[in-house]
């Protein structure tokens, strides 16, 4: 709620954000992760969110070098820039930046640690199937960049998305997320396939049929 | 007169994002993976104008290709690679509709991309403790993969099913532009795609 007032100090066109607080669980070909978040959103179609992430690392990369048992965490922001909106359509431009703090407790890698910058552009269009089913269709575009042990590229691709948003409720969504591409990084030593699929229950008083495009 | 020809160029214009699967015919194999476009669409939709890409990634794809190193690598005198890549660029379409119901699209791709080979499964494991892109550099004298521009170029049928979401289905001609690697001097062929569009159409 302080977020969403202090950012209605700057955006004050906005009338009324909605605000939106979720979990969800997520199984990957790098591991498993449990994330929580928030998110504000305005009638301008433009939301602002911020996230964290807790990891059981399966596969991940220190300079290259394998993990293949850690954890790691993740902090994230999220900005909602709407692109067009025309019907039951909304088309926006997804960016989120965030780091990823990774400790490795088995890994033939020369130090146990690595910090990674994340940025990831993602243009997604919802389609309201009905009032209570919203389609997502988009691709993410992410760029992972290791500043510590060393600068490095940790990975980079195109990860197709789908996703399901339903609202049983007014106030209440719960979410199905899907992502899989092809991943480059390391020099070629990192991975080079990521899929994951995500399910979420997110509280949106007020707004849950209204607003599924996040 | 400019300002009324670009007013009526962008009058209404589309936007659209492109999801599919492609299954691809290149440097003499068969394999498959994802492909993505975002564009968006002027003079009444009939030219798109975007960035579109596409990626080959390894793990998902079986094909092998045998290596026959100058010395053995892990007492192997042969050793499988296995191959990936992607390209991504700008991307024109030129459409019409056919009938009330289709379109028709011709569509090319100038992008920047790469294709490779790699060092796969216990092979990844290095005698010396080497990270494996040391030992495929040394292996294939520095060629292991290919970097440039590529083309990507060919038709694409479009059902209109709702006003929101066309399906579609695509033929693609690639070609990765003075491709040179240690396992092929050529990465080069044909695809076909199943996709989604999904925007203002």
């Amino acid at each position: 709620m302080l977020l969403a007032a202090l950012f209605a100090l700057i955006h004050p066109a906005a009338a009324g954000p909605s605000v939106s607080l979720g979990a969800a669980a997520t199984a990957a070909t790098t591991g498993a992760t449990g994330s929580v978040g928030g998110r504000v959103g305005w009638d301008s179609g433009m939301q602002l969110g911020l996230s964290g992430s807790s990891h059981l690392v399966r596969v991940a990369f220190i300079d290259g070098y394998e993990v293949s048992d850690g954890v790691a965490f993740t902090g994230a922001t999220d900005l909602t820039l709407p692109l067009l909106r025309s019907g039951d359509l909304r088309l926006d431009v997804e960016l989120e930046s965030g780091v990823r703090w990774l400790v490795a407790t088995e890994t033939s890698a020369p130090t146990d640690r690595s910090l990674v910058v994340l940025a990831d552009v993602a243009p997604m269009a919802t389609v309201d199937l009905s009032e209570a089913i919203g389609l997502r269709v988009g691709w993410v575009l992410l760029h992972h960049l290791q500043v510590r042990p060393g600068f490095a590229l940790d990975a980079q691709g195109s990860l197709l998305r789908f996703g399901l948003v339903t609202a049983p409720s007014p106030d209440l969504q719960v979410v199905l997320d899907g992502q899989a591409g092809g991943v480059f990084g390391f020099d070629g030593d990192g991975g080079k396939f990521l899929a994951q699929a995500a399910v979420g229950l997110r509280w949106v008083p007020g707004a849950a049929t209204t607003w599924k495009n996040h | 007169m400019l300002a009324f020809i670009v007013s009526a160029a962008l009058a209404s214009p589309t936007l659209i994002i492109d999801t599919e699967w492609r299954g691809m015919a290149l440097a003499d194999h068969l394999s498959h993976g994802p492909g993505v476009g975002l564009s968006v669409g002027v003079l009444s939709d009939h030219l798109r104008l975007g960035i579109s890409g596409f990626a080959r990634p390894g793990p998902i794809n079986g094909a092998t290709f045998t290596l026959t190193p100058e010395e053995p690598y892990k007492g192997q005198e042969q050793v499988q690679l296995r191959s990936d890549g992607g390209l991504m660029g700008p991307t024109l379409s030129v459409g019409l509709p056919v009938g009330a119901r289709f379109r028709a699209d011709m569509t090319a791709m100038v992008g920047y991309g790469g294709f490779g080979f790699y060092l796969t499964g216990e092979d990844r494991v290095t005698p010396d403790g080497r990270l494996p892109s040391a030992w495929e550099d040394q292996l294939m004298d520095g060629h292991d993969s290919s970097l440039g521009l590529g083309l990507d170029v060919g038709p694409r049928f479009t059902w209109r099913a709702t006003e929101y979401l066309q399906p579609y289905v695509a033929a693609r001609y690639t070609q990765m532009l003075g491709y040179d690697a240690a396992m092929r001097d050529r990465y080069a062929g044909v695809s076909m795609a199943i996709g989604l569009s999904t925007g203002r159409l």
